[in-house]
């Protein structure tokens, strides 16, 4: 299986290229005035909005660094009706893919219900890389105010 | 070749030990690495130059640049596209879908087949080896033979067999001449006038523009296929 590499503060995290659809640069985002703060805003994706969520944000608590290795990942998104709906990810430093066997990741023990976004880990020469599942990204919260409404086709 | 002038954003780089010009492939080779790398691309040190100079600032026009690139719709690509081969009988261009085309053959010996002559059924052909039935699109599309002033030996030596297959059925049709492979769009397809009232009209998709004024008949080989094994059976 292909993993998309990121990281959070010095930390490699991977996601399943199966839910990913695109890497993009950083855009300009519009705000989300009054959103929680890890929605970083939205964007015109080939004439759609779609939704952004920093994943800095929402992990370490500060915004991701502005550079040109910080890359909006544009993942599936299952929607509260399970239909699959476009969400971008702001991430650091996705400069990379990696290939591993799924049984390569083992669970760590730890369960925070805070981040049950966080999957099993695997380890290779520069440490451990920790799997990130996109369905499980979004509090029930953040995922009824960007996905609620139906849009428009 | 002159360095370009530092710029704020030049300046703003991390700066990167660029090992390779100097005891890389591009200096000396004098770096022991390159003994189990043989050329710097292959080398960790070189990759993980790269992905620093991607941990730069962003460039002053790149967010504005990106933000109006990903609003735009994804140019589509045309694959909707058709190669026909277009050939004539008597005076009529016609076409049918290339994928349908085993090979075009020189004309040989149509060998009749007794109590078979039902115009359509011209008897047998032999293409390498192999009998193959003999049909005529000329009756099938009821068409005029071309007028006896044309038919020198300057026209007969266009003549040539399509080996065409559909659906595991392989059948030979001798034609006056065949011009070529054909490309179009979908878009480019014209609806045959519906006061066409020849038989021709029955077996004919729609027409393509060729040759500036001219078009070419598109054949329904669905249609035609259908009517060939039927007069074979």
């Amino acid at each position: 299986m292909l993993f998309l590499l990121f990281q959070l503060g010095n930390d490699r995290y991977a996601l399943d290229t199966g839910q990913v659809t695109e890497v993009l640069p950083l855009v300009r985002l519009k705000q989300i005035p009054q959103a929680p703060p890890a929605v970083a805003g939205v964007f015109d994706f080939r004439g759609e909005p779609v939704p952004v969520v920093d994943l800095s944000q929402m992990a370490l608590g500060r915004p991701a660094h502005c550079r040109l290795s910080t890359r909006i990942i544009l993942a599936h998104y299952p929607d509260t009706n399970g239909e699959q709906r476009l969400l971008g990810l702001i991430a650091e430093r996705v400069t990379e893919t990696i290939r591993r066997d799924p049984s390569d990741f083992v669970t760590t023990g730890v369960d925070l219900d805070a981040a049950s976004y966080l999957g099993p880990v695997a380890s290779d020469a520069r440490g451990l890389i920790q799997r990130v599942e996109v369905d499980q990204l979004l509090t029930s919260a953040v995922r009824d105010l960007l996905f609620k409404q139906p849009v428009a086709s | 070749m002159s360095k370009p002038s530092a710029t704020a954003l030049d300046a703003s780089r991390p700066t990167i030990n660029d090992c390779w010009n100097g005891i890389g492939v591009r200096g000396d080779s004098s770096c022991p690495e390159l003994k189990k790398y043989i050329h710097c691309r292959n080398c960790p040190v070189y990759a993980t130059a790269a992905v620093d100079l991607l941990d730069a600032e962003l460039p002053a026009d790149h967010l504005a640049h990106w933000t109006s690139h990903v609003a735009q719709a994804k140019p589509l690509v045309e694959i909707d596209r058709q190669a026909v081969v277009v050939f004539r009988i008597g005076d009529e261009w016609l076409a049918l879908p290339s994928i349908l085309f085993k090979e075009i053959a020189n004309p040989g010996v149509i060998h009749a087949v007794p109590h078979r002559r039902n115009g359509v059924a011209l008897g047998l052909a032999n293409i390498r080896g192999e009998l193959l039935a003999c049909v005529s699109l000329r009756e099938v599309l009821s068409l005029q033979a071309a007028k006896e002033g044309k038919r020198d030996n300057h026209h007969a030596a266009g003549e040539r067999f399509m080996v065409i297959q559909r659906d595991g059925n392989r059948l030979v049709c001798p034609v006056d001449e065949v011009h070529g492979i054909l490309r179009f769009h979908r878009r480019q397809q014209i609806p045959v006038p519906a006061t066409l009232a020849k038989a021709t009209a029955t077996y004919t998709l729609a027409l393509l523009p060729w040759q500036q004024e001219s078009s070419v008949g598109l054949l329904d080989d669905q249609l035609l296929f259908y009517t060939l094994n039927r007069s074979l059976a």
